[in-house]
């Protein structure tokens, strides 16, 4: 390696020259039947003991998602710093089979395994146990969860059904937030970056130690970004997507068998007259009760807003208060049984617009909701390391459905320590959202003159949860240290999907109100499959490729043609708002003279439902550390179209978006 | 897929009974189990056990109750292991853990660690740098003992060994207990 004078050309130079073969060391074995030590009890051994243990070479996480028993992925923190995303969502671009569809500057469509839309229900979302899915939409507005990119550990991506561990509406799948411990982020961050469609971004984050065995930090973040180009309106809209957040973390360790930890959040993010706010306080209890048990307590309390300024009947569109309490026990039950169980209640309170004028609006304004969990998980040993049976189920009574059971039974089997092969039969269900359920809208407006009913969108009290079965099968292999392979294939059933349905007109002939009922309409059939492969190419090089494919067909017992001719139920039941083909290849080099280079490749396939075009992009990074302390990176997105679009209209008359290509640069310091 | 469900439906009906099988007491005597941990941590427990059978010369300390200074070039895992340990004492003193970005010109490291991550030029600067100083430096890379470097890990199975060339550390100064290097795999010229 000699100087490098010209870093793109080297990257690429580097990239194409990338099939070199790499030899490693044999791997270890996997994870039942050994005793994991400690750092503090190592630290006592002697010198002979030491070269007794064995040592696993990849992270803990890695070793624990090779033998799992369902489709999950990890991002870490570095990924997402090495890939230059500037958003929580962006970033979920990173794990194979998750749609990340742009609506517009500030809102996405993200789901996995299909029906994708700006709430994309059947996909659960917690940041550090903390649920932000939320039950008026069944969604999340991705807009409000801005959080601090350089204070997250990893993103853990299920596939798949994952109720009976994480709870009702982990249909599809689960993506699990998790920020780094305090004592992980110890010493000063402070970014600014600046660019194109990235206006201005900065963030600060401190983090010290409190007495002997407390570790805290804050950290402040702010932004603001271009809202997009409408696609049917060729006008540059100079709003602003603004959003500024803080919060802290703290992690204590009491003994060293229980710690506890605090932290909270508090933000606001607007657009327009958009205001979205809000914060929350979350504590946790850790304990380990011997070395194969563990107990954890936490409480959260949240808020969510959001507000139309300017708009006196919408000032308050929805202010949702929620406070959760779970505690949860793993142990072992002689030595081929691993447990845990869990109970949980969540109160949650919302207040919507008074206004009965103003559409939408919600029957009543004002609801308590209730939800009651328990769940047990069983991981048998059938044969030692080779062959695991993993049973569970979780009973949930919410005040919308009633008692809700969903069982889970998967088979884990380990021939070698090479290969993992799984498969899994599991039900989940969707409760009813708050919408769905109460809603109150007018779709037209009435017009006397010309004989014009009202139509109105009717939510519906006694709508039953949506109904999964999923069947899941998957193959991991892992050749060699450095290369790995990962496949899951699934076939989903569901029944009962929320639709509508034209209800009988009323006011005499011709009709004033037409009402349009909330119902479930719909069975689907989804299937298809994942495939990532990670290769450490060479010790500078990583590369990993994904490939999705999703079929899903809707049959619904019901059309009902919007004044446009497109079939609304369509669009409700978002059936064919996914890509059929997905695929991405991102490579990380690490270069001489402190440079890093990432490139990043995707492919996305058409959405038929929405008519949006198939699109080919590149995001490419460059990174310097002149000194270790200092890091300049500047990064291209979207780079080789001026502009796409990434997703249609929402049911709500919000017209899309297209992404343009931008850039931005970036400074880090680390003190 | 449908043969792999219809075996797990099968087992799924027998497990309670399979449950009920192996509640403790009735399973079969086990293999007793392997201590395992990770590789990052198990270096960083021989890096603290390297400071007990290693002499500094008198000249590397200004005071009795100075720290043994390990210097962590590259690798935030074992920094914080490490770091960890910090309430521990070798010998009577310390260890405080400098990694990387906090080392500056004026630190003497005692020992000084080279991740996997680091490059070889890197490597040898830094190894030209300490040249014949009283500086224990360990390395993971297969030829850090031939560009000067005292001791490395080296992988035998699945376990950690080390090797030692005893002669550089003579040279360096230190001088290290025959009880390690009894354990060690020696290379380079004979002591």
């Amino acid at each position: 390696m000699t100087v490098i004078r010209k870093p793109l050309l080297s990257c690429l130079t580097v990239a194409v020259a990338a099939l070199l073969p790499f030899i490693a060391p044999h791997r270890t074995a996997h994870a039942e039947a050994y005793i994991d030590t400690s750092l503090t009890a190592l630290a006592d051994f002697s010198l002979e003991d030491l070269m007794q243990v064995e040592v696993y070479s990849a992270s803990k996480q890695v070793e624990t998602v090779f033998t799992a028993a369902s489709a999950i992925y990890v991002i870490t923190g570095e990924d997402i710093h090495k890939s230059g995303v500037t958003s929580l969502p962006e970033a979920l671009r990173l794990a194979p089979g998750v749609q990340v569809s742009k609506i517009d500057g500030n809102k996405w469509a993200i789901s996995i395994r299909g029906f994708a839309g700006r709430f994309a229900n059947k996909l659960l979302v917690l940041q550090d146990g903390r649920t932000i899915y939320n039950p008026l939409f069944s969604g999340v507005y991705w807009n409000a969860q801005e959080i601090m990119l350089e204070d997250i550990e990893q993103i853990e991506v299920i596939r798949g059904p994952a109720a009976t561990l994480w709870g009702v509406n982990a249909v599809n799948g689960v993506i699990n937030i998790i920020t780094k411990h305090a004592k992980d982020t110890q010493g000063g961050v402070i970014t600014a970056s600046g660019g194109t469609s990235e206006r201005g971004a900065s963030g600060v984050r401190y983090g010290g130690k409190i007495g002997d065995a407390g570790y805290l930090r804050v950290y402040g973040k702010y932004f603001y970004r271009d809202v997009q180009v409408p696609v049917d309106s060729p006008a540059v809209t100079d709003a602003l997507w603004n959003d500024w957040r803080g919060g802290f973390r703290s992690d204590w360790a009491l003994s060293s068998k229980n710690s506890i930890t605090f932290q909270g959040d508090l933000y606001e993010s607007r657009v327009a007259n958009a205001l979205y706010g809000g914060g929350n306080l979350l504590g946790r209890w850790n304990s380990t009760l011997s070395e194969t048990s563990t107990l954890s307590l936490q409480l959260y309390y949240d808020r969510t807003s959001v507000k139309q300024k300017d708009h006196p009947e919408l000032r308050d569109y929805e202010i949702r208060d929620t406070a959760d309490v779970e505690l949860q026990q793993t142990f072992a039950l002689g030595n081929r049984q691993h447990l845990v169980w869990g109970t949980g209640f969540r109160l949650t309170s919302d207040q919507m617009n008074r206004d009965v004028a103003v559409s939408p609006t919600y029957i009543p304004t004002s609801r308590t909701d209730s939800l009651f969990t328990l769940f047990l998980h069983d991981k048998i040993t059938l044969l030692p390391e080779t062959l695991h049976l993993i049973v569970g189920s979780r009973a949930e009574h919410n005040d919308m459905t009633g008692w809700e059971i969903q069982p889970t039974a998967r088979l884990l089997w380990t021939p070698h320590e090479k290969h993992t092969l799984w498969s899994a039969v599991s039900r989940a269900v969707r409760t009813p959202s708050r919408a769905e359920t109460t809603i109150s809208a007018r779709v037209t407006d009435p017009d006397p003159a010309i004989g014009q009913p009202e139509v109105r969108l009717v939510g519906n009290s006694t709508l039953p949860s949506e109904k999964m079965i999923a069947y899941e099968a998957g193959y991991r292999y892992q050749p060699m240290p450095a290369l790995s392979f990962d496949l899951a294939l699934f076939y989903n059933d569901y029944s009962s999907l929320v639709g509508v349905v034209q209800g009988n007109p009323s006011g005499g002939s011709p009709p004033t109100l037409v009402p349009i009922n909330v119902a479930s309409t719909a069975t689907a059939v989804g299937k298809g499959g994942e495939l990532s492969v990670n290769w450490k190419a060479l010790t500078w090089m990583d590369l990993a490729l994904a490939y999705s494919y999703l079929d899903i067909s809707v049959s619904s017992s019901s059309t009902l043609m919007s004044s446009d001719g497109s079939d609304f139920n369509r669009i409700v039941l978002s059936g064919d708002t996914s890509p059929r083909h997905q695929m991405s290849f991102i490579s990380f080099l690490t270069l001489p003279h402190n440079m890093k280079c990432t490139f990043w490749l995707r492919y996305v396939d058409t959405l038929p439902a929405l008519g949006v075009p198939d699109y080919v992009t590149l995001d490419t990074r460059i990174a310097w550390k002149p000194v270790p302390n200092l890091e300049l990176s500047l990064v291209g997105q979207n780079l080789l179209a001026p502009k796409h679009q990434e997703f249609g209209a929402d049911m709500f008359g919000n017209s899309a978006g297209q992404t343009e290509r931008s850039m931005y640069g970036k400074v880090a310091w680390l003190f | 897929m449908v043969v792999l469900n219809i075996l797990m439906l099968i087992l799924l009906a027998i497990s309670p009974i399979a449950a009920v099988m192996i509640v403790p007491g009735s399973a079969a005597a086990a293999s007793p189990p392997v201590t395992r941990a990770a590789s990052y941590e198990v270096k960083a427990a021989f890096i603290y056990n390297f400071t007990k059978f290693v002499t500094w010369p008198s000249t590397s300390f200004v005071n009795a109750a100075d720290p043994i200074k390990v210097c962590i070039m590259d690798n935030s895992a074992l920094s914080e292991a490490l770091e960890a340990l910090a309430g521990k004492t070798s010998k009577g003193r310390h260890i405080k853990t400098l990694s990387y970005q906090n080392i500056t010109e004026g630190d003497r490291c005692h020992l000084i660690f080279f991740g996997e991550s680091v490059d070889t030029p890197l490597t040898k600067k830094i190894l030209l740098a300490v040249g014949k100083s009283p500086v224990l430096t360990v390395g993971d890379s297969a030829a850090f003992v031939q560009q000067g470097g005292i001791i490395r890990f080296i992988t035998s199975g699945n376990k950690l060994a080390f090797e030692i060339n005893p002669a550089t550390a003579r040279r360096s100064g230190l001088e290290i207990s025959s009880k390690m290097l009894s354990l060690a795999k020696i290379v380079g010229e004979l002591p």
